[in-house]
């Protein structure tokens, strides 16, 4: 019903300014209204594009390359990467050149951080054999920062904070954080936001466009190109790719709806049964964490999600009665590995 | 009559009988044995997202559970090697716009990432996150060090069969 009423404003706005336009210039009113009638049509005509746009499926391609770059920011509302550098890399030059080094991978350092960094990557990668999503590339690290926070990007980027880590006891209270987060890569949470921000810009260089009798700016011209060359941004500048990328972090720093979270959380215990971990750590680990820590915020309750939970567990053991003793799982120490980042 | 009811019913306790569920294998090289003590030739052998029927637990190896393949192998494997969770399809590139399973997927070769050019173009508009950029293409590459070799440990110490 919004979008009825939006796509009929827009028109009779189109429709006024052309007319408007027309009239201020001295031309016919019979002219300004086909000139406005028409504005309409292609308004139309590009909305209905916008619309085609947002039910698209995503392809891999696609979602690595939009991944890398919601990845970055994302991450640069915490700090830096807990990782010793690579010997690749020079230390001080700047954004390595992206047409050199696009989907590149340089050799990583050596130290502590970089093997906590590695330990993160064996259990979330033992984790992901467990999803839906088993064959994509995924890529598991660890960010410096205080808050307890973990979250996740397109492409299978998962990313878990110090201060998370800090609050982990163990490797089944870190393997229900990493399936979480796996959880929204699998259900393409974030994927979905950026197809609806791609249908509001869409949207909005349709109206300019269409208010403008077809001229553009070069923002627009490179949506336009990407619109038209299905979404190989390799074709465009970065200014275009900001834009859509800001426009997802917005999106997803509100958080995802409560129905994404609890979903994720299902996921990640069915991961978990399925990996050997044991699931009771779930109700120990949210008694650590605060409600709004910034941990997966907004999210429903600790209280709710695990009373969520425990309904998915009943479900779970009489639809699979037999198939795992959820008293024999496992909870693995891991001392070693998180000892780097926890507080003396 | 009655007596064929009790021998499926005993059969089926002795199994451990749920309702046949679907399950997916997610080791590679899952081995289904001919018996539930898991030794001897192995009547097949799976590989990630291969579908099978799931028949229960053992009765006296309780580790050891009843699948039955696509091709209508039977055998025994542990249930770490499988799992509840259906993968999904892919879709590879715009052009052709159709998904795929996943297997298909992974043998394309297209299931490989790295810090993509528009990451780094991202980078370059915002200025002040080149470290951070270096150390994600640096994590990029902590990531591709871990392969099967490494993700089969931690299965292997979680209770797989390798």
């Amino acid at each position: 019903m919004m979008r009825v009423l939006f796509s009929a404003t827009m028109i009779l706005t189109l429709s006024n300014c052309a007319m408007i336009n027309t009239l201020r210039t001295g031309g016919s009113p019979a002219k300004a209204l086909s000139e406005g009638l028409d504005s309409a049509a292609a308004l139309k005509e590009g909305n209905a594009k916008c619309d085609a746009l947002a039910k698209r499926e995503v392809p891999y391609e696609e979602e690595t390359q939009i991944g890398g770059s919601v990845v970055l920011a994302l991450a640069s509302k915490s700090g830096g990467v807990f990782i010793e550098p690579s010997p690749d890399l020079p230390s001080s030059a700047g954004v390595p050149d992206p047409k050199k080094w696009g989907g590149k991978k340089p050799n990583p350092g050596s130290g502590p951080k970089t093997d906590l960094n590695l330990y993160v990557n064996q259990l979330g990668k033992y984790l992901a054999r467990s999803s839906s999503r088993p064959f994509i590339d995924w890529t598991f690290m660890v960010i410096d920062s205080p808050a307890p926070n973990a979250f996740s990007a397109p492409g299978g980027y998962v990313i878990v904070t110090t201060g998370l880590l800090d609050k982990i006891d163990n490797e089944a209270q870190l393997a229900f954080v990493l399936a979480h987060e796996i959880g929204h890569v699998v259900h393409r949470d974030a994927i979905n936001q950026y197809k609806s921000t791609k249908n509001v810009v869409c949207r909005v260089v349709t109206v300019g466009q269409t208010a403008t009798a077809g001229s553009s700016t070069p923002l627009e011209r490179d949506f336009t190109t990407l619109m038209n060359n299905g979404f190989d941004f390799s074709a465009v500048g970065g200014e275009v790719i900001v834009k859509i990328t800001d426009a997802v972090l917005d999106v997803i720093m509100k958080g995802n709806e409560r129905q994404a979270e609890l979903n994720a959380d299902k996921t990640a215990f069915e991961i978990m049964v399925n990996s050997g971990y044991d699931v009771k750590e779930i109700e120990k680990l949210f008694g650590k964490i605060p409600d709004g820590a910034g941990w997966l915020t907004p999210h429903p309750s600790n209280a709710d999600r695990v009373a969520a939970i425990k309904k998915v567990q009943d479900d779970f053991t009489k639809e699979y009665a037999g198939l795992v003793n959820l008293d024999t799982l496992k909870t693995p120490a891991n001392e070693t590995q998180l000892s780097i980042v926890k507080k003396k | 009559m009655k007596g064929l009811f009790t021998a499926i019913f005993l059969l089926s306790a002795s199994l451990g009988l749920a309702a046949d569920k679907q399950l997916y294998v997610k080791s590679k090289d899952t081995k289904l044995f001919p018996k539930s003590d898991l030794k001897g030739a192995p009547v097949a052998t799976l590989q990630p997202g291969d579908e099978v029927t799931w028949k229960g637990a053992d009765a006296r190896n309780k580790l050891a559970h009843k699948v039955v393949t696509k091709a209508s192998k039977e055998g025994f494997t542990v249930q770490a090697n499988l799992t509840t969770q259906k993968p999904g399809q892919e879709t590879l590139k715009a052009d052709d716009g159709k998904p795929i399973d996943g297997q298909a997927f992974a043998s394309s070769g297209a299931a490989t990432k790295a810090l993509s050019e528009t990451g780094l173009k991202y980078a370059g508009e915002k200025k002040n996150i080149a470290e951070l950029t270096r150390g994600i293409m640096t994590a990029e590459g902590v990531a591709a060090t871990v392969k099967d070799k490494e993700i089969n440990a931690v299965a292997t110490r979680m209770g797989g069969a390798k």
